[in-house]
């Protein structure tokens, strides 16, 4: 099965490079809230 | 619509992902008219981390990191009702959970396997790994798309997605 972050845990960290090439990671936005949305061109 | 969020303290981080790279992606941001981050997942690494197989998902954090909501398929922020959680989520921090679309199942290895192939320049092992993998999972569609757009590139980067062509794909599979 597949394992699921539950609500109420902090989510993990990861870095990933942005269109204009900065390293960006969700901890950056820590005091904001966030929504991460994982998308395709296909 | 951003910059309502923004006022709010909410943002959003978008994660594009596409083993062809940035360049793929950019297109589809610019005209959007995006004004968020995006970021590029080559790898396909975060389906391992947060457990999908499917796209596109959305994932809602407060201040500190915390997930308070998320949605697996069919989180198309182009659509009313997902644009109406994050208004939601902005006003007063809560979701209701009516909305959830579920996908379970394992998580197989071929995309990453294929991938490794892909990048070194053997094409023909990467698709056949891609196939193999969708004949254990039918319902990858990460796999199932990426091998689509890898050996129909006309299909999928000429200026549109051809939806009504993956339709007929996916009725000559069954």
């Amino acid at each position: 099965m597949t394992v699921r972050i539950s609500e109420g845990t902090v989510i993990p960290d990861f870095e990933l490079k942005s269109l204009s090439g900065e390293s960006v990671k969700p901890s950056d936005y820590r005091g904001k809230r966030l929504v991460i949305f994982f998308w395709a061109s296909w | 619509m951003y910059a309502e969020l923004q006022s709010k303290n909410v943002d959003i981080l978008s994660v594009a992902v596409d083993l062809q790279g940035p360049e793929k992606s950019r297109p589809y941001h610019d005209e959007a008219g995006a004004e968020f981050t995006t970021v590029v997942d080559e790898e396909n690494a975060l389906a391992r981390i947060f457990g999908y197989r499917a796209i596109p998902n959305g994932i809602f954090v407060d201040e500190e990191g915390k997930l308070q909501f998320q949605q697996y398929g069919g989180f198309d922020i182009k659509k009313d009702e997902i644009r109406g959680l994050i208004s939601a989520f902005a006003s007063d921090g809560q979701i209701s959970n009516n909305a959830i679309i579920e996908t379970t199942g394992p998580v197989s290895d071929h995309f990453e396997l294929g991938l490794v192939k892909y990048h070194s320049g053997d094409l023909q092992e990467a698709t056949s790994i891609w196939r193999e993998g969708i004949a254990v999972d039918p319902e990858n569609w990460n796999l199932r798309k990426q091998l689509w757009a890898v050996e129909n590139p006309d299909k999928f980067y000429d200026g549109k997605v051809d939806y009504t062509w993956q339709r007929e794909q996916v009725e000559q599979d069954r």
